[in-house]
């Protein structure tokens, strides 16, 4: 019943709306019919360019205002590209040798292009020094690398991975670590410190083979396994 | 998304449309006023006010010479001459309690017919004008019942109470007229 009220009512505000337009068009049709003009007075057409002058100048502000706002948007949509496209591009690029660096806002990637003429993979390297209370836990063989996990005594790790470096690519968080390149007769060594007495990263390559060592280890004491690999 | 974001602030000029609106229907709306205040004087300056409520709302205004921009600048230039005349018609003040305005589906189709609509038309016509605006601002025009205050310079309920109340007097005569024609047929 409800329905069909509202539906009668909405019939009806439609006949209504045609019934008005033909009322409109009679009595407009009656105004036209009255002969004579008026001659307003002059303070009538002064006030009515008031009145356009007004209108004039609002519509100059606004004016205004839509070329600021065109600019504006337009501005932002450029800003906005070049972040986008700022964020998607590394921050910095470097290469040493084989070895491409590309630092993100989040982390840093190392891409590996060669393996200097390596094809042979040797999976027998291991640490010729051992820190202090530290064993070999366990260890993981594939056919391009290697993956060593050495534990302490109060159950500390060491992850040491290599393999050979052609097509490989590691990536590195570098909101919680501070980034240190270090150089040591003649291998560069990318130093990762945590900020927050987590695992610290050394990232280095050398003759072929990338290597990465993972420790809550000091940098001397990382940096003195890394030249002790055999 | 660059395109919507600049179509929407495109418009018009707002100020060749209130020129064209004067030049078009000054003359009307003076004869209108006139007939209303009867004193030429007081017309011009009913106009004049008008004006500056079209100015105020020259935004809202589409194609410049057509029915709908007549209807509105006609319906502006009454009430201000009405205001002029500080009339009152009803008591505005009177709270309605707002119901559906009912109107029978026999009556609806009875106004389908020919002489049922000039019927309904010739009953908007004498219709006082107060209920007969405000119906054409809102039915004609779509303008919400706060633009309508705008417009008109009167308060929310007035014009909330107006609406209801032309509707139910066509309602009204509607319905008498429906049972007289039913009365006769039978």
């Amino acid at each position: 019943m409800k329905i069909r009220q509202t539906t009668n009512e909405e019939i009806f505000d439609l006949l209504i709306c045609d019934a008005l337009a033909a009322k409109w068009d009679n009595e407009l049709e009656e105004l036209k019919k009255d002969s004579g003009v008026h001659s307003f007075s002059a303070s009538v057409e002064s006030n009515i360019k008031k009145m356009t002058r007004t209108i004039s100048m609002n519509c100059a502000f606004k004016g205004a205002g839509k070329t600021m706002l065109k600019t504006l948007i337009l501005v932002l949509i450029f800003m906005g590209v070049l972040f986008g496209g700022l964020l998607s591009q590394p921050e910095v690029y470097a290469a040493v040798g084989n070895v491409i660096r590309n630092v993100f806002a989040t982390h840093d990637s190392y891409t590996y292009q060669s393996n200097d003429g390596k094809t042979d993979f040797d999976n027998t390297k291991k640490f010729g020094y051992i820190p202090d209370g530290y064993e070999l836990r366990s260890a993981f063989y594939s056919d391009y690398n290697v993956s060593l996990t050495y534990e302490s005594t109060d159950e500390r790790y060491i992850y040491f991975d290599y393999g050979l470096a052609e097509n490989s690519m590691l990536s590195i968080d570098n909101e919680r670590h501070n980034y240190t390149e270090l150089n040591y007769d003649g291998t560069t060594y990318y130093f990762y410190e945590s900020t927050e007495e987590d695992f610290s990263t050394l990232i280095w390559y050398d003759d072929g083979y990338y290597y990465s060592i993972d420790a809550q280890l000091d940098k001397d004491t990382l940096i003195r396994t890394a030249q002790n690999i055999g | 998304m660059l395109g919507f974001c600049l179509a929407l602030i495109d418009e018009p000029n707002d100020k060749e449309k209130f020129v064209e609106i004067y030049n078009t229907y000054k003359e009307i709306m003076f004869r209108k006023a006139l007939s209303i205040l009867h004193n030429e004087a007081v017309a011009e300056e009913a106009v004049q006010e008008s004006f500056l409520k079209i100015a105020k709302n020259i935004s809202k205004v589409s194609a410049v010479k057509s029915s709908r921009t007549a209807a509105f600048v006609i319906i502006i230039v009454r009430n201000t001459a009405l205001n002029c005349l500080k009339s009152e018609h009803i008591n505005d003040t009177e709270i309605i309690a707002y119901e559906t305005v009912d109107v029978s589906r026999d009556t609806l189709k009875e106004v389908f017919s020919e002489l049922g609509f000039n019927y309904l038309v010739n009953e908007i016509t004498s219709l006082d004008p107060i209920y007969s605006d405000i119906l054409s601002l809102k039915l004609i025009h779509q303008y919400s019942v706060s633009e309508i205050c705008d417009i008109l310079d009167i308060p929310v309920k007035t014009a909330e109470s107006r609406l209801y109340r032309g509707k139910r007097i066509l309602a009204k005569r509607l319905e008498d007229y429906y049972n007289e024609n039913k009365t006769d047929n039978q």
